[in-house]
């Protein structure tokens, strides 16, 4: 894994796997840039007490690209994440924040290139986070999917406010959202608030959104199988941030996630 | 050799009695079949002995092997050898099979399963149930159709190797070759393990498949009439009425009677009908 400690710098993506780490407390300015036709796949982790982490990406025509941004802060984060400069490309967008630090997500997008796609895959263990999320429809035959899935603990604070927005001449294109919450005690805040803003006509647009404490009949099932409360909650828990891990193509690269998000679990009961 | 014994079962459901006082004895390599109009309690009786939290017990007592069940929580009944296969297993996304499965099998055992030795069991256990391969990779029960749902459950009794299994209508929704492929299933887990049986069905072609060497009629929170096989097809070529009529006794309408009547699911609901 290459670090990375300046406050400005610019990752040419390049086919292939390749994976970089983070160690800025300050404000770090990153740049991610793939050329033409690259098919790339990128791990960004950010290590350290806390990080101002302002992130650009910019893919010319023909990409197809998978991030994953994996958080390790321990204290506060504060993300920033825009993709303005989207050629017809599709670009997969993972997050991963399974710390118990304070984290305030900004995410947005503006496609303006026919057939430029953005799909954005969040998970995180909440105690306190904040997620604002945009996709700016401004050409035709644009499309966007924002999946969040969250596990609401004691005290936890989960807030997540996604849009969809097509302007009015970006006709066929679509902006789908779904955000799962499960919240593992009353004594939590937990807030979704799915917005789509749509001005044009022939488009395509939804939002699902669960959110509540685990289902009596489920833990019933899972436990009348030998499962304990215990492992049956925390298989749960599992069931809802597993989807991360599904960013890369390459299977053993999952399993590596699968093993990481078990022991995240694991560690945090 | 396991022995599950019930004596004077009570049990009650938001305050409303629906046993009223079950007394049965299954052995190992025994297959008890479960009969009765609907809404008469025999769903209730399977829900309790696997402790479903949704039924109380008031009364009475069930053992296995001598062991109190009813002091046992959900978990340590199953690893005690209990199975319930249920009649609408709960649809869990986000949880694969194979996670499932593997984490069940772990839970009892002191060291984890190897995960070859995982794999080559599962895949062996959804070809034997005639499944499709990507079963262990879908999430559970999600998106199943109703014969898939039943045959996974019977999936999971395979690997789970229960010493005494109960199985709610497990035959509803399974085709006619499935309901094949479910008994012989059984059957086969049986002989391996010397299952004991408890059995809800209210057809007499899947008892007539399983071959039960004992048969039961349960009728208002009471068995009120045991036999063995010959019962079952009495039943079938019957009904109930004329047990109503040799004991003395009146049968519980379900209050969705008129569906089954509509449906024929049996010649009491019809009557009430």
């Amino acid at each position: 894994m290459k670090e990375i400690t300046a406050k400005k710098a610019q990752i040419d993506i390049t086919n292939g796997f390749s994976a970089y780490c983070i160690h800025n407390e300050e404000t770090t300015e990153l740049r991610l840039y793939a050329d033409k036709g690259t098919n790339g796949e990128l791990l960004i982790a950010y290590d350290g007490t806390q990080a101002d982490l302002h992130i650009d990406v910019e893919a010319q025509a023909d990409c197809e690209l998978r991030m994953l941004f994996w958080n390790r802060i321990t204290d506060k984060l504060s993300f920033h994440l825009t993709m303005n400069e989207i050629g017809n490309s599709t670009v997969h967008i993972a997050i991963a924040d399974l710390e118990e630090c304070a984290a305030d997500y900004h995410i947005t997008s503006t496609l303006s290139t026919s057939d430029a796609s953005v799909q954005v895959t969040t998970v995180c263990m909440a105690k306190h986070k904040h997620w604002l999320m945009k996709m700016n429809h401004h050409h035709e035959h644009t499309h966007s999917v924002m999946r969040n899935f969250a596990v609401v603990d004691e005290n936890g604070d989960y807030r997540m406010e996604a849009g969809g927005v097509i302007q009015k001449g970006a006709y066929e294109s679509s902006t789908h959202q779904q955000t799962r919450v499960l919240t593992m005690s009353e004594n939590q805040k937990s807030e979704v608030l799915p917005i789509l803003l749509i001005d044009e006509n022939e488009v395509k647009a939804s939002h699902a959104t669960t959110l509540g404490q685990p289902d009596a009949d489920q833990l019933y099932y899972l436990q009348s199988r030998g499962l304990t409360l215990k492992q049956a909650l925390g298989l749960m828990k599992l069931g809802y941030l597993f989807p991360i891990t599904e960013i890369f193509t390459d299977a053993e690269l999952q399993k590596q996630l699968r093993r990481q998000v078990e022991e995240k679990v694991m560690n945090h009961d | 050799m396991t022995t599950l014994q019930i004596k004077d079962l009570h049990v009650s459901v938001a305050d409303k009695e629906i046993l009223k006082g079950v007394n049965l004895c299954i052995n190992s390599d025994e297959t008890h079949a479960l009969m009765g109009p609907n809404g008469n309690g025999k769903s209730t009786l399977l829900a309790a002995i696997m402790g479903n939290p949704k039924y109380t017990v008031t009364k009475g007592s069930i053992t296995l092997d001598g062991k109190d069940v009813l002091q046992m929580e959900v978990d340590e009944r199953s690893r005690a050898g209990l199975f319930l296969g249920m009649q609408y297993p709960s649809e869990i996304s986000g949880i694969t099979n194979s996670d499932f499965l593997r984490s069940a099998i772990n839970a009892r055992r002191e060291r984890p399963i190897a995960l070859f030795q995982f794999i080559k069991e599962m895949e062996q256990a959804i070809g034997d149930m005639e499944m499709k391969s990507d079963l262990a990779h879908r999430f559970l029960n999600e998106g199943f159709s109703g014969g898939e749902k039943k045959r996974n459950e019977i999936v999971q009794m395979k690997l789970l190797k229960p010493s005494l299994a109960m199985l709610d209508e497990i035959d509803s929704g399974l085709d006619v070759d499935a309901l094949k492929l479910v008994a012989h299933a059984v059957q086969e887990i049986q002989k391996q393990q010397h299952t004991g049986l408890l059995v809800v069905s209210h057809y007499e072609r899947f008892y007539d498949l399983l071959k039960p060497t004992h048969a039961h009629v349960l009728i208002d929170g009471v068995i009120v009439l045991s036999g063995d096989a010959s019962l079952t097809q009495k039943i079938d070529t019957q009904g109930y009425d004329w047990i109503e009529n040799e004991l003395g006794i009146s049968l519980v309408q379900e209050q969705r009677q008129q569906n089954a009547g509509v449906l024929g699911v049996c010649h009491a609901a019809k009557k009430g009908a």
